[in-house]
């Protein structure tokens, strides 16, 4: 159903972008524009799709009604991202509501939306994720199928043709297919010397065995690990990883430092100075300098 | 409403040159000075990309994660003026070299951290702990507890709770080696522990006394 009000579609759209900017100051990262992202995609600011898939959007918009005053449409789609060690596309574009009811449109937007199949784009838009929004419904996780993570971020357009107004709501949800497995009790791995176990049959990644022969040179009392290029085996998430990030996002999230500590450790948080404290220290975070507040 | 006479405000960073800019984060606004601007940007430049870093590194993309870091300074560097975001890329390069059990290559970034200099205690501790993380797994846990003990001869106190990774790391390592920690860093174990406001345990072994200091730390966090 169309509004005819100008107003209220205004006001929903700042609602939208409202909710959306809070969502972002709640402690989650974003982009920001200008300072030079890694992924370099033409991003224009937070919360709002690329440019491109918004001139697309447009011209799907001149395909439709042109009022003579204003009138605004809203259109929500879901957008789901697979996303596993290669890449990262665009698997599904549901259109979930709609005040438009112009089905050309429709298509011609949930087109414009599969077109952000690049991995580039959906990597921009993964990594202004969002956390696991606690509202998704348990039934909408179990359409991920096979997904560890869901990850949700709402994005909003606003297109503008003639008198007719399109807010777009994107709902991304990110399907993350991990194919890293969980670290193996593999002794090469650890930082303490390797327990020889006599049963166990050697494997590419053992460390030598040092022969039982007698010999004037003694042997190390450590076995040496693998000098070289990688471990053969998948990257993993680690402990510390697991307790630093959460801390790094909440960091983030809050980097107004403490009254107490500003003398000594300025008005903000030097969040990634204490991620790289806590990764080094195997997970201990520094709230001596980011309280965690 | 300021009088044409009145001061600028001086810079809520610095707080020696005037604050001339408008530098807004979280809601929050502040004046700084165009120095402290340009500082604040480049934090803010790589601490968004942050996460999305190690989201690649968990998922073994840490090359990717690494070119990402380079992207930031690479877009950044006119307005490095300190080398902070020069020196920060390259601490994350050898953090996820870490990661990726890339400890040739973890070493190799070390040195190249080294080589940009130090700001102050503080990152030198960090540096050893890199370093000697990447050094023990190649086995040269010796050359680990040097580039420890070394660090250690820099002091910051402000910064002092950040020392203890340190001392820690050395009593582990000279524990591991069945080798003694110089007494001479209990001095430093003692501050941490005075700074944390508990008793320094006693032990003969300094590495002992160290370890269980650090436990008794982190219960109480």
């Amino acid at each position: 159903m169309a509004s005819r009000s100008g107003e209220r579609g205004r006001s929903k759209l700042a609602k939208r972008l409202l909710a959306v900017g809070l969502m972002l100051a709640m402690g989650y990262t974003s982009g920001v524009l200008g300072l030079g992202g890694c992924a370099g995609a033409p991003w224009p600011s937070n919360g709002k799709l690329p440019e491109r898939v918004v001139d697309k959007l447009t011209d799907c918009g001149k395909k439709g009604p042109t009022p003579i005053e204003s009138t605004s449409y809203d259109l929500t789609f879901a957008v789901h991202v697979t996303e596993d060690d290669h890449e990262a596309r665009v698997d599904d574009v549901m259109l979930t509501a709609s005040t438009l009811h112009l089905h050309e449109v429709e298509a011609c937007m949930t087109d414009a939306l599969y077109g952000m199949r690049t991995p580039l784009e959906a990597l921009a838009l993964r990594r202004r994720q969002l956390s696991p929004d606690p509202t998704v419904a348990p039934e909408t996780r179990a359409l991920l199928g096979q997904a560890q993570v869901a990850l949700l971020l709402e994005a909003v357009a606003l297109v503008v043709v003639g008198y007719a107004a399109y807010t777009v709501v994107v709902q991304l949800i990110v399907d993350k297919r991990r194919t890293k497995l969980r670290p193996r009790p593999v002794t090469a791995e650890t930082e303490e010397p390797p327990v020889p176990v006599a049963s166990a049959a050697p494997t590419a990644i053992a460390p030598p065995i040092a022969p039982t022969v007698p010999t004037a040179v003694p042997l190390p009392t450590q076995a040496p690990k693998p000098i070289g290029t990688a471990l053969p085996m998948p990257p993993f998430e680690t402990e510390i990883e697991s307790k630093c990030m959460p801390l790094l996002r909440e960091c983030l999230g809050n980097k107004a430092q403490p009254k107490w500590n500003r003398k000594d450790f300025g008005n903000q948080k030097n969040c990634q100075a204490c991620f790289e404290e806590c990764k080094h220290k195997k997970g201990v975070w520094p709230t001596y300098k980011c309280p965690r507040n | 409403m300021r009088l044409p006479n009145d001061e600028p405000p001086r810079c809520a960073r610095c707080e020696t040159k005037p604050g001339v800019k408008e530098y807004t984060l979280q809601g929050v606004t502040e004046m700084v000075c165009a120095t402290c601007f340009d500082r604040r940007s480049v934090e803010d430049a790589l601490e968004a990309e942050l996460l999305h870093m190690y989201e690649l590194g968990s998922v073994g993309k840490f090359d990717e994660a690494m070119a990402c870091a380079d992207a930031v300074l690479a877009a950044n560097r006119h307005r490095d003026h300190d080398g902070w975001l020069a020196r920060s890329v390259a601490a994350h390069h050898v953090l996820l070299l870490l990661d990726a059990r890339r400890y040739p290559e973890a070493l190799q970034a070390s040195h190249a951290l080294a080589d940009l200099g130090f700001a102050d205690a503080w990152e030198r501790w960090m540096h050893a702990l890199g370093k000697a993380h990447a050094l023990e797994p190649l086995g040269r846990d010796r050359e680990a507890m040097a580039a420890l003990e070394d660090a250690l001869g820099y002091e910051d106190e402000k910064q002092l709770p950040s020392v203890l990774g340190v001392l820690t790391e050395l009593a582990r390592l000279s524990e591991k080696l069945s080798e003694t920690v110089d007494r001479k860093w209990l001095r430093i174990a003692e501050a941490v522990a005075k700074r944390h406001g508990v008793e320094m345990p006693m032990d003969d072994s300094p590495a002992k006394a160290i370890l269980a200091l650090e436990e008794i730390v982190q219960s109480r966090q």
